[in-house]
Parts: structure tokens; sequence; C-alpha cells
């Protein structure tokens, strides 16, 4: 009767509606938290009277629509800016993948909050399905690749267990991603009582996940993605502090 | 928006410009100590860093922006002075394409000969010349 009853709450629509909408509130709740703590929008509000009262004036002509899409395009989808920092291709690949991977999750978590809400899963071959499976494997293969690109830590005189919040965002994100994978696989063998339990525990590495705004890297998805489309907007408007790239080359060729 | 590569830690003549270990953000230790030789703000290819003059030096204000393109040899000015103007400015860099110029040490040596020779060093092919005109010899002045 209690595995009987246990299996139902993993079947229960709104307990599932009730957890997404907990999880969003709360993620939007974490990043306004951020946002607020240690001054950063008062930060943002700053620089951005600073740049108006410097470059701006009369005649700021909105940015088209395209630039905008262009911009999310490359620079957000694309990860261009990393890129060109970085130049280190792996690095942009496991980045990427580990993005693209999480879009996956949230686009089919999205789908399921209107269509298929429940927490069990979907039967394996289902499109959903394949999808969110696609969208963790990726995620968990990014963060193990980018594990081992990662700096040395004992080489920059960091202890081993260093917990930065870069470490705890990789740390939230394999959590959520892993305890997703293990819920899954032990439902399709055992749909009974048991893996009752890995639904909790996919339940609290989602919220430890989305929740971690405040003590780890989890805003920068949001703020890194805004400011680079940002950043193109500025320039289209010359409220920027870099001059436009030149339109000479000064390289000239030996025979 | 900084990125934490290091480069302005590299770059920096000074070695003011470190990495914080929490956020691994660059940022400057010693601001005080800082003079201003814009090569964390040419290197930074984020262009995160701006350098804003001492108060009793430019109580004004003016910006100064700069860009560096290696692929085209030319840098960038941006220079808004204090009383609203902007100009533009672009100069040449180098010639040619970064990692093209060999290092010394990657030259063949010279042979104990050479050291008869008028000519320099590499000359004249580093030149881009044919030949360079030489002192006759055993000419009477």
């Amino acid at each position: 009767m209690i595995f009987m009853s246990l299996a139902a709450i993993q079947g229960d629509a709104l307990l599932f509606r009730a957890f997404v909408a907990v999880v969003f509130i709360g993620m939007i709740a974490a990043l306004m938290y951020d946002l607020l703590r240690g001054g950063k929008y008062e930060f943002y509000r700053s620089e951005m009277r600073w740049r108006m009262s410097m470059f701006g004036g009369s005649g700021i002509q909105k940015p088209p629509g395209s630039l905008v899409f262009g911009a999310f395009v490359t620079d957000v989808l694309g990860a261009r800016p990393l890129m060109e920092c970085r130049s280190e291709t792996g690095r942009w690949s496991s980045h990427l993948m580990m993005e693209w991977g999480f879009l996956l999750t949230v686009l089919v978590a999205v789908i399921r909050f209107f269509f298929y809400p429940a927490f069990a899963p979907l039967a394996p071959l289902n499109p959903l399905a394949v999808i969110s499976n696609l969208g963790f494997a990726m995620m968990l293969l990014g963060l193990l690749w980018y594990l081992f690109l990662r700096v040395n830590v004992v080489y920059e005189r960091n202890s081993v267990t260093r917990f930065t919040p870069a470490d705890r965002f990789l740390f939230g994100m394999f959590a959520y991603s892993a305890t997703a994978v293990l819920y899954e696989v032990v439902y399709y063998i055992s749909p009974g009582g048991f893996s009752f339990i890995f639904m909790i525990l996919y339940a609290l590495g989602t919220f430890y996940f989305f929740l971690s705004a405040p003590w780890s890297k989890f805003s920068h998805i949001f703020y890194k993605g805004a400011y680079n489309v940002q950043q193109r907007i500025l320039q289209s408007q010359g409220l920027v502090h870099t001059p436009p790239p030149a339109s000479v080359s000064y390289i000239k060729r030996r025979e | 928006m900084c990125d934490g590569c290091g480069k302005c830690v590299d770059i920096c003549p000074s070695d003011i410009m470190h990495i914080d270990p929490e956020m691994r953000r660059a940022y400057n230790i010693e601001p005080e100590m800082c003079w201003e030789c814009y090569s964390c703000v040419k290197y930074c290819p984020m262009h995160a860093i701006d350098v804003r003059s001492y108060a009793d030096f430019n109580p004004l204000g003016h910006t100064v922006g700069v860009l560096r393109e290696p692929d085209k040899g030319a840098i960038s000015w941006k220079v808004r002075f204090r009383d609203g103007k902007t100009k533009y400015f672009v100069f040449p860099v180098r010639t040619t394409a970064e990692g093209t110029i060999p290092p010394a040490h990657s030259l063949p040596e010279p042979e104990p000969a050479s050291l008869e020779s008028q000519l320099l060093s590499h000359e004249p092919d580093k030149l881009f010349v044919g030949s360079l005109p030489e002192l006759k010899r055993g000419v009477k002045r």
C-alpha cells in the first residue's frame, strides 16, 4: 500500500507543477537577492549613468531587432566572447555542451509542466524523454570534459578541496544532472517505492542547483548573456568606451 | 566583463594585477602604484579594464578608450576631451602578423669569419634588400 502511494506521488500532476513553480519562483528570488546584495544593481545603474553622461546625448537610435537576435544567437548560444577571450576550443566546446544540455532539459521541463506533468520519467523512446536524456548526457559529458580542462588548482597554490563559487556551480550542475539520470535509471528498473528515494534526491539536486545564485556562479548564466547582448547594442549606439575597429590593415605580405 | 583569463596579470609591468582566488576575477591590488601604462587595457580581450585618472590630476574628466587589433597590426584610440569633443586615432603597430618574426635563438649561428664582414647581423636579408654598399678595401684617402 505504501509502495502504491509512493508510485502515485511520482505520477501526481499537481505535485510536479507545484515543484516546478517553486523552483522557478525560488530561482527568481535567488537571482534578485544576488543582484541587490553587494551593490551589483547600484553599480550597474551608476555605470550606465556615467556612460550616458560621457557618450550619450540626443538621437540615440533604438537597436534593430535583427541586431539583438543576432547578438543572442552568436554571443549567447554560440558563446563567441568566450572563444575570443580564451581561444581554447576545448573549453569553448565543453561550455557549449553544458549550456545546450541545460537548455534542452529546461525546455523539456517547461513542456512537461503543461502537457505531461509528473515526476515519473516518460517511456525511453518518447521524444521528450530522448531530448531530456540527451540534455542531461550533454551536461554530464561537458562537465567531465571541463573538469579535466580547468586550471590546476594545486599549481595555483590552492587546496585540492577548494570550493569557490565556480566550484559550487559545477557541483550544483552535477547534482542536478546526475540525480536526474539516476532517478530515471532506477525508475525503469523498479518503478515502485524504491525509486521514490531517488525522486527525492533529484528534487534536492534541482533545488540546490536552481537556487544557488547567492553562493555560486549560477547567476552568470543570465548576467553574461545579458551583458554580451547589451555590449553589442551599446556598440551600435556608440555608447562604448572603445573605438570602432580600424578600417585599414597595416599587415603587409613580404614577397 | 572580466573572464578571469589572467592576461592583464601576465602583462602588467608592475605586477599589481592579480586574480581574486574566490571570484576568479582580476583586480588591481595597488591602484596608487599604477602608472597608467595601459598595457592591461590594451591586452584585455574583453575590454573589461578602464583607467580613470586621479581626481587631483584630472578633475574635470576625460576618457580614453583603446582597441588593439593584432590581425590588422593597428591600435585605435577614442579620446573624449573635457569639453565634450571626441576624437579617434588609428596607429600602425606592426607590419607583420603576430608570431611570424622568428626569435633570435631560432636563427642559425653566424660563422666566425663574419666578424671580418662590414655587414651587421642578418644583413642584408632582414632589410629585405638584395645588397648593401660596402667600403672598398685598400683605397687611399
